[in-house]
């Protein structure tokens, strides 16, 4: 069945968690491509066919194919204003042909929609990572990714380092806004002797310590501390 | 100055003093890990100070000295920053100034419910101690004094070297000793030849002595007094008030209040739970086609007559009877003859034994409501009259019921399950305790509860060991003691208030058997083996006695002779760390100097 591919592609990013990845479907891609060109390659003879056979209409004729190397680049939603213009303007060929045409078009714009919507969302996933991970990716994110995507985060997370060392701040905390400048942390480990933003403390292991949102961050962070609520 | 009268001015002193310091070290905050009243005041005051964003930093610690490690030389003379420093539930005992070397620029308050105050912290001369002490903590005291202690204090020479541990020399504690014999006639004639004596200096030597050979006792937990201050500045909220609840309730349970100071407690807050909005809050909504369901997520304090049986949620009644000190002592349910009884109690009241050994939580709903009923019914022919007392519970969702006597022991056990050799330590249960008692980490405070009751089970089966096999208890003329030895349960009662409970335990057990009250004291092995851990017990206060626990004097100065090592930095002078191998010689000592 035509389209079955695209859809299955889609069901599969859709039936994953929200926010994770899956591996990417290299398999099922390429076979969604390969239905796209077969589609193209019958749109084509088609199309040639019905030249052939009405070359008084060839005007009208004409145009589906340009509008087809169009929505192969652009947006499928172009295919509509041809279709409207040859019911009114012609009197409709509606032999084989042109239902043929017709699926096959329908089809192929639905394939790429498909591909479309499966790139588009993984990338949103990779640009999320972005932002919560360091700028190395873990080994079991990695491999679940396509070569480009690779390329596409590390350009992302080059873009947000650069933008965050240019305004000098760590934009990757606090991603939900506090409550209270001040926090409530548990010591989690002996760290000693430390300068915080204007205080020295000792920060021992199993203290208690109320102290700045700021200066307890990269602790919590790095493992070190843990937030307490009541 | 030192004695601070009224909380409000405390607490603005003391952010006064931490505010002023903040630019080089956050608030010191030293609470014990002694008991839970000291936890519950760090939360009270903990929340205080964060809604006013002071910042600070806790330290748990479990002796005095263990303070140097957290403060380094910032504390001592050659500091040269000003720091703040609170002590919690401790350290008001001891002159403070010298035992932790306080320089010039330090400030150090206390709020602790240990008495009796050493003086030179009390004295308006010594600027770098704060201690709160209310006008009506002294007049309410379990032990009143018939003098100023403000003008006492003032008149004692800070940098004398006259503490009480070195006047403990065998003369004084003699004429001490006499004075308790003779009670309250030597006391009476003992003044009126004090205020006959010209000569300020043997005055103030006299109602010195006085003073410290009263013993030691406890005044207002503190865990209220920080509740009084939240009230005061608005800042009270219904779980600061549960901690309130709870740490009257840690005084009660310990047997460090009178019964008459417990009840005016459990009045005043009473009163706070009634204007709190607990009365009225909404417990049941009615949904659109009339059926009532109960409130979720509503949390509520209550006070109602609770029984004297432990851990009842967590256990099983039946457990619960045979195992709670209350019941246990006065039927003897180590024995067979016990057992019987309790049986015969519970089948007259109608109680199936399956029931009765069901989970409690699923214990069948008439029994639980016709168990008050019934019990007082019952009770009184076995001699038990006064089965229940005023008590607080949480009452939170659906099913949630926990009542505060529970909250302690499971926080108790908590603290004290500390085994050195997997490296946990006190500090580390201090978290555990200190999240446990936060109202959404219930399953903390189970596991609390579920240490306490293996505690309580040991309490028994060595109790009742100690009661049947004769001569485990040797009896002196001044007190009896009792040596733990068993390895197994050692482990769970070498902790000073777990080892206060078995105590307890011992003394309701031997007024049963008729024998004459005098002081207890236990002896049990550490964990190392090498070293035993020593804890006197007086018997619960009473409202009018001439004396708290008068043996931590007896205790250092018995312990010196002996020569060989010794710990006394725990904040109960009641309590002492010894060598192992001269615990005989120790006794020996004791019973001397108590003849």
């Amino acid at each position: 069945m035509y389209g079955k591919k695209g859809r299955e592609l889609v069901q599969e990013f859709a039936e994953s968690e929200p926010g994770q990845l899956a591996a990417f479907n290299t398999d099922l891609v390429t076979q969604v491509l390969e239905e796209c060109n077969s589609h193209f390659l019958h749109l084509n003879s088609l199309v040639r066919k019905m030249n052939a056979k009405t070359p008084a209409e060839s005007s009208s004729a004409n145009r589906p194919t340009q509008n087809d190397a169009i929505s192969n680049n652009e947006s499928p939603d172009d295919s509509e204003p041809p279709e409207a213009d040859r019911s009114t303007n012609t009197e409709p060929p509606k032999d084989d042909n042109y239902h043929g045409l017709l699926i096959h078009h329908q089809s192929l714009t639905r394939n790429k929609r498909c591909l479309m919507a499966y790139v588009y969302n993984r990338a949103e996933v990779v640009r999320r990572l972005g932002w919560t991970l360091e700028r190395v990716l873990p080994e079991e994110i990695e491999e679940k990714l396509s070569t480009s995507e690779k390329e596409y985060f590390k350009n992302h997370a080059a873009t947000i380092q650069s933008y965050m060392s240019a305004l000098d701040l760590d934009l990757g905390v606090d991603m939900v806004p506090p409550k209270d400048p001040y926090i409530k942390v548990r010591v989690l480990d002996d760290i000693g002797n430390v300068v915080l933003s204007d205080q020295l403390a000792n920060l021992a292991r199993h203290a208690i310590l109320f102290i700045r949102r700021t200066d307890a961050e990269q602790y919590i962070s790095q493992g070190l501390m843990e937030e307490l609520t009541s | 100055m030192v004695r601070e009268q009224s909380i409000e001015s405390f607490y603005t002193r003391l952010r006064d003093s931490a505010l002023a310091s903040a630019s080089t070290s956050p608030l010191l905050v030293f609470p014990s890990t002694s008991d839970v009243d000291s936890l519950c005041a760090l939360k009270i005051i903990g929340h205080v100070l964060e809604s006013d964003s002071v910042r600070y930093a806790c330290y748990p610690v479990s002796s005095f000295k263990e303070i140097n490690k957290y403060t380094g030389d910032n504390l001592g003379p050659a500091a040269d920053e000003p720091i703040t420093i609170l002590l919690i539930n401790w350290g008001c005992q001891r002159d403070l100034k010298k035992v932790l070397e306080i320089g010039p620029l330090a400030r150090v308050f206390v709020v602790d419910s240990h008495r009796p105050i050493h003086l030179h912290n009390l004295s308006d001369h010594n600027d770098r101690v704060i201690v709160l002490y209310t006008r009506d903590d002294e007049q309410q005291a379990d032990l009143a004094y018939d003098f100023d202690v403000s003008a006492l204090a003032n008149a004692s020479d800070l940098n004398s070297d006259d503490e009480f541990e070195d006047e403990s020399d065998s003369e004084d504690e003699n004429d001490s000793e006499s004075e308790e014999e003779d009670g309250g006639e030597m006391r009476k004639k003992r003044r009126v030849s004090a205020e006959n004596e010209t000569d300020p200096v043997k005055l103030f030597g006299k109602l010195k002595r006085e003073y410290y050979y009263m013993g030691t006792f406890h005044g207002k937990p503190s865990g209220c007094l920080m509740y009084e201050l939240a009230h005061f500045l608005r800042k009270n909220t219904n779980a600061l008030l549960w901690l309130a609840c709870v740490a009257l309730t840690d005084q009660f349970v310990h047997e460090r209040l009178t019964d008459e100071r417990y009840q005016a407690g459990v009045m005043e807050l009473e009163q706070h739970i009634n204007s709190s909005g607990n009365l009225d809050s909404i417990t049941s909504v009615t949904l659109k086609d009339g059926t009532k369901v109960t409130a979720p997520n509503s949390s509520r304090i209550a006070y109602e007559y609770e029984p004297r049986l432990m851990l009842l949620q967590e256990w099983n009644l039946f457990d619960s009877m045979l195992c709670s000190s209350y019941i246990a002592t006065k039927m003897k349910t180590w024995s067979d003859n016990g057992i019987k009884k309790m049986q015969l109690l519970l089948a007259r009241m109608g109680f199936a034994r399956d029931e009765c050994k069901q989970k409690f939580q699923y214990m069948s709903i008439e029994i639980k409501r016709s168990m008050k009923d019934m019990f007082e019914q019952y009770l009184p022919e076995f001699g038990l009259t006064d089965f229940y007392y005023r008590g607080f519970l949480l009452l939170h969702g659906y099913s949630s019921k926990v009542s505060a006597a529970d909250v302690v022991y499971g926080v108790t056990a908590l603290l004290e399950s500390f085994v050195e050799s997997d490296g946990s330590c006190a500090s580390r249960q201090f978290g555990e305790a200190y999240d446990a008692l936060s109202l959404t980490k219930l399953d903390k405070l189970e596991t609390g509860m579920r240490q306490a009751i293996k505690v309580q089970r040991a309490i028994l089966r060595q109790g009742s060991a100690a009661i049947t096999k004769k001569g485990s208890i040797r009896s002196g003329s001044k007190f009896r003691w009792v040596k733990l030895e068993d390895s197994a349960d050692v482990k769970l009662l070498c902790h000073p208030q777990a080892l206060t409970k078995f105590g307890y335990f011992l003394m309701d057990a031997l007024r049963e058997k008729g024998a004459r009250m005098k002081p207890l004291i236990c002896v049990c092995y550490t964990q190392e083996r090498s070293k035993v851990l020593i804890v006197a017990i007086c018997g619960k206060p009473r409202l009018g006695a001439v004396q708290g626990n008068a043996f931590g004097l007896a205790f250092r100065s018995s312990a010196e002779e002996t020569g060989a090592e010794f710990f006394h930095e725990l904040f109960e002078s009641s309590w002492i760390v010894l060598d192992a191998v001269a615990v005989n010689s120790f006794m020996i000592r004791l019973t001397e100097k108590l003849l």
